[in-house]
């Protein structure tokens, strides 16, 4: 069976590749997977990213914490751990895998007015390995100038009770992967390797331990 | 298994052929050579236009049909007297009684040397072998197309319709010279009999040879350190991938394609 079947064009970027772009994505753009509120990170930079602390009455500043997730590295259909995943991509999907760091403020700034003893601030830390099972998505289908996107659509956090305290955290992850892994986008461009102009007619498809696409040359 | 695999069917690789012969764009040379009895001197320029590609495994584009679109300009110079006859007014001698002759000389006319221009464009169609060479020039990775031996031209007709351009080009070139009236018909067909289609084959041959021989169609182009996307000021460079390695081959299964493979790293 010919790589472009139907159509004129074809191209199938291979897990490692995909492990390359990203790597080259987090590498040059840190701040993608840094993310924490001003007592850690004051101000966004390119290294991280600056969140609101979370407001709660009777906490001077607000709860500050920070995730920082390591760079994700994929496995597409076919599984290829030998059936050990926690999570196991099926047809048309793919698994990322990652580790979050949470940082966690323990103890806060007494304010002036404040007449109870909150003790001094001390930063908690635990980390997490993270499995989401993910899909290839369509950003942008302009011809030449098109972006394919991550879609993750749940994530396994494994060793964590009670269920229902995983079940939250797992929410809590999913939706932060979510957004993290939607700033990373795969043009048209670097799937060619800058051979082709595609005009994308079939795909994203995730199979063979790639991400493929096909369409016409521009 | 590469990082990138990239394969493109003949109506693709046909496109990037073409997109290939856009960026090659006008090719000139210049030089003289020989116009029959003649020698003419020529500026040329050419291009090259579609053309329907073939993928032959393993590493051959077979491009058939491949349009060589040139424009010639010749100059050449014609001494008028190698070719016409000469013009003399015969002596003449009066006889004087008791004295000798009185004769007048033997006068030619010379015949002058001009020069003709003749500008001259048409397309002349091709088909031939090309292979893939893909490798790293400096920062960049190219893929060329490089062709293989050279190709036959088929250039009577055009050499034919030179001939008779030149034709109209001598007459036009020689209507100003006193007396050439009765030898004009001549003149042209002289020159055009001295030269003939071989002749200007002859010269046009090597002249068309020259653009298609060792003939090198870039169909790839990117720089080594390759960049996926572009700087988003102020918080987020560019990102970039090195690519190791570009190769390029010709894949048969039950279609054949053009196959570009690329490894990459961070």
């Amino acid at each position: 069976m010919s790589f472009t079947q139907v159509e004129h064009l074809f191209a199938g970027v291979d897990e490692l590749g995909i492990n390359d772009l990203l790597q080259a994505f987090f590498t040059a753009r840190p701040r993608h997977l840094i993310y924490g509120t001003p007592a850690l990170v004051p101000v966004t930079t390119v290294a991280a990213t600056s969140i609101p602390a979370l407001a709660f009455p009777g906490i001077p500043g607000g709860i500050q914490f920070a995730f920082v997730f390591s760079i994700p590295t994929v496995d597409i259909n076919p599984d290829s751990s030998g059936g050990t995943a926690v999570l196991i991509p099926g047809a048309g999907e793919f698994t990322v895998t990652t580790t979050v760091r949470i940082f966690f403020q323990c103890g806060s700034r007494k304010s002036p007015n404040d007449q109870i003893d909150r003790g001094r601030p001390t930063f908690l830390e635990t980390e997490l390995r993270v499995v989401g099972l993910c899909q290839p998505v369509v950003i942008s289908s302009l011809p030449g100038t098109g972006e394919i996107g991550i879609q993750v659509k749940r994530v396994e956090i494994v060793d964590i009770r009670p269920d229902s305290l995983e079940s939250i955290v797992e929410c809590l992850i999913l939706m932060i992967l979510q957004s993290v892994l939607a700033n990373v986008r795969l043009p048209f461009n670097a799937l060619t390797a800058g051979a082709f102009g595609l005009i994308l007619i079939a795909g994203p498809v995730a199979e063979a331990d790639q991400i493929k696409v096909r369409g016409n040359a521009l | 298994m590469p990082d990138i695999l990239v394969a493109a069917d003949e109506v693709a690789a046909t496109e990037l052929l073409h997109d290939g012969e856009s960026a090659l764009g006008v090719i000139t040379d210049s030089g003289s050579g020989s116009l029959g009895p003649f020698t003419a001197s020529y500026t040329a320029s050419a291009s090259l236009a579609n053309g329907s590609v073939d993928l032959l495994p393993p590493n051959i584009i077979r491009v058939a049909n491949c349009e060589l679109r040139f424009s010639v300009s010749f100059s050449f110079s014609l001494d008028l007297d190698t070719i016409l006859p000469r013009l003399c007014l015969p002596r003449i001698c009066i006889p004087i009684p008791f004295f000798d002759d009185i004769c007048t000389p033997r006068i030619c006319i010379p015949w002058p040397t001009i020069t003709v221009s003749l500008p001259f464009s048409d397309v002349v169609t091709f088909t031939s072998d090309f292979t893939l060479n893909a490798h790293l020039d400096g920062s960049n990775w190219l893929v060329d197309v490089v062709i293989v031996g050279i190709p036959s031209l088929t250039i009577g007709p055009a050499s034919a319709a030179i001939l008779i351009a030149l034709g109209f080009a001598v007459a036009a070139a020689v209507a100003w010279i006193p007396f050439i009236g009765p030898f004009l018909a001549a003149a042209v067909a002289a020159i055009t009999l001295a030269i003939g289609v071989a002749g200007v084959t002859g010269l046009l041959g090597p002249i068309l040879t020259a653009f298609v021989s060792g003939l090198t169609i870039n169909v790839y182009t990117q720089p080594r350190v390759f960049e996926i996307l572009p700087a988003s000021l102020p918080l987020d460079p560019a990102v970039n991938v090195n690519l190791d390695l570009i190769a390029a081959s010709v894949s048969r299964t039950d279609e054949d394609e053009l196959i570009l493979t690329a490894d990459i790293s961070a």
